[in-house]
């Protein structure tokens, strides 16, 4: 069979227009995209492949029981061949998934890309955010050593706040009152199933979007040049993402993943702290009441939600002031003071 | 025919629509609530037991500490002469407290450091609520502490 049959084979039982295929490669960018700032929203996808890659090599070894789970990941980490090294990418993936989706949100945040029409966009990129979050805090809990465990403790028992569903919601989350054999396996279901499923449903919607919408103009940019999305703009994301794949793997080999002591729950360790992207949250809840804490964190998850019609309340009641973007980065620099000041403290 | 409109609807197809709507939402609404009942914990009542914590010597005058049995954390603490007896789970988010007395306080939660004094009130620290207090009662110079109870959540 040669190609040209084998294509027409291909073709008749799969009658895909041809535009269909063509259509993404042909596509024009506006010229603005043309730097390397812009070259980074690929990046989060690239990071989450690489976390279905290692996630699915690492459900080959890691048993979701609290008798057995650290013992396989201490296996997983120590003795079976390059664990260490496919259970570093996944940890340094993890974080930079982080980065990189923060990046991203930053540079629509700093470039209003969000605005009209574009705002469905933004909330489904918001909702990817927090799964990303959801990811790193399930993932965090399996490997049940003894910061694992005090982290899922403290931070599923905020839940229970919440007035009238908090408790009811936080038993169904942890499969009951404590911390029990049932959390373990509900924790690397929401890791392994729910999350992920929810996760590239979302993300098809985005890219979705941005398609149907096109790339959002750059304001107070009168330029109405564009070139090839095929080959010059793929082969910029393809080099960012080839340096961040280089930058994982060199750090995994500088750095390779450890373990703390197994989990006990009879006993708090002291210093306990939670995954770094989480000091901001874990600073405010230290320095204000639960209560506070808890709606504060609610009214400002909502804001990030909100944000483009608060940004367009703000552009009516001063126009050109760019009132927006002065509340938007007094938030950013106090969420980042959080963060910065619980590290060094 | 009455009732049909221009595009050939009308009444019967809002009845047939209506109907369908209501059986799917019915149908979805069933499979709903069984899904959640499912994933639902069967979380037993609680119970409350008395049970042997320690003996009344390992809690030196004025001194602290915690306990932990397989029903539960409990935070032992001699104040002149006076045994009182506290969850050793922390108001705030669930950690366990520390004996750790100093300026004010007694207990101290690692987690956000949250502090408590004696009696378990809130010293410092984010913790919304005092310590809950248990009864306890010294038989045979054993320290006997009445605690809620959960009994394990199936299947577990």
């Amino acid at each position: 069979m040669t190609a040209g049959s084998l294509q027409r084979w291909l073709a008749e039982r799969a009658p895909i227009p041809k535009q269909w295929l063509e259509r993404p490669f042909k596509e024009e960018l506006p010229v603005h995209l043309k730097t390397w700032v812009w070259a980074f929203g690929g990046t989060p996808l690239l990071f989450f492949a690489i976390q279905v890659v290692t996630g699915i090599l690492l459900t080959f070894y890691y048993v979701p029981y609290p008798l057995h789970a650290y013992e396989s990941v201490r296996q997983i980490t120590f003795a079976i061949r390059f664990g260490w090294f496919v259970r570093g990418i996944h940890q340094a993936a993890s974080q930079l998934m982080f980065v990189a989706v923060l990046l991203h949100m930053i540079r629509v945040f700093a470039t209003r890309a969000f605005r009209a029409p574009r705002e469905l966009t933004w909330v489904i990129g918001v909702s990817l955010f927090l799964l990303t979050l959801g990811f790193a805090f399930t993932g965090y809990s399996l490997v049940y050593d003894q910061l694992s465990y005090w982290a899922t403790t403290v931070g599923t028992n905020m839940i229970a706040e919440v007035p009238l569903v908090g408790r009811p919601l936080l038993y169904l989350l942890r499969g009951g009152p404590d911390v029990n054999p049932n959390t373990l396996s509900r924790f690397y279901n929401f890791h392994i199933g729910v999350v992920p499923t929810l996760f590239v449903l979302l993300v098809g919607m985005h890219i979705l979007l941005i398609r149907l919408h096109g790339v959002a103009p750059l304001e107070g940019d009168p330029r109405r040049e564009t070139y090839h999305f095929f080959p010059d703009h793929v082969l910029r994301e393809i080099s960012v993402g080839l340096v961040a794949l280089l930058a994982v793997v060199v750090y995994v080999m500088l750095h390779p993943p450890g373990l703390g002591e197994r989990a006990d729950p009879n006993l708090t360790p002291p210093h306990i702290r939670p995954e770094w992207y989480f000091f901001p949250s874990y600073r405010w809840l230290k320095m204000v009441p639960l209560q506070v804490g808890l709606w504060t964190s609610v009214a400002f998850v909502t804001s990030m939600f909100l944000w483009p019609w608060i940004d367009a309340v703000l552009e009516r009641l001063a126009p050109g002031r760019r009132l927006g973007t002065i509340v938007g980065v007094a938030g950013w620099l106090f969420t980042l003071t959080l963060l910065v000041w619980e590290a060094f403290s | 025919m009455p009732g049909e409109g221009p595009h050939g609807g009308g009444r019967r197809e809002f009845l047939a629509n209506l109907v369908l709507g209501i059986a799917g939402f019915l149908a979805l609404g069933g499979f709903a609530s069984r899904f959640f009942s499912f994933l639902y914990p069967m979380v037993p009542p609680d119970q409350l037991i008395e049970v042997p914590a320690a003996s009344r010597d390992q809690i030196p005058r004025n001194g602290g500490l915690v306990v932990n049995l397989p029903v539960g954390h409990v935070a032992l603490v001699d104040a002149d002469g006076e045994l009182r007896a506290f969850s050793a789970i922390c108001t705030h988010l669930g950690c366990i407290v520390k004996w750790q007395p100093a300026a004010g306080h007694v207990w101290y939660c690692p987690c956000h450091k949250g502090t408590y004094d004696r009696e378990g009130r809130v010293v410092s620290g984010p913790p919304p609520r005092p310590l809950q207090r248990y009864a306890v009662a010294i038989r045979d110079g054993k320290v006997y502490v009445k605690l809620p109870y959960r009994p394990p959540v199936l299947p577990a």
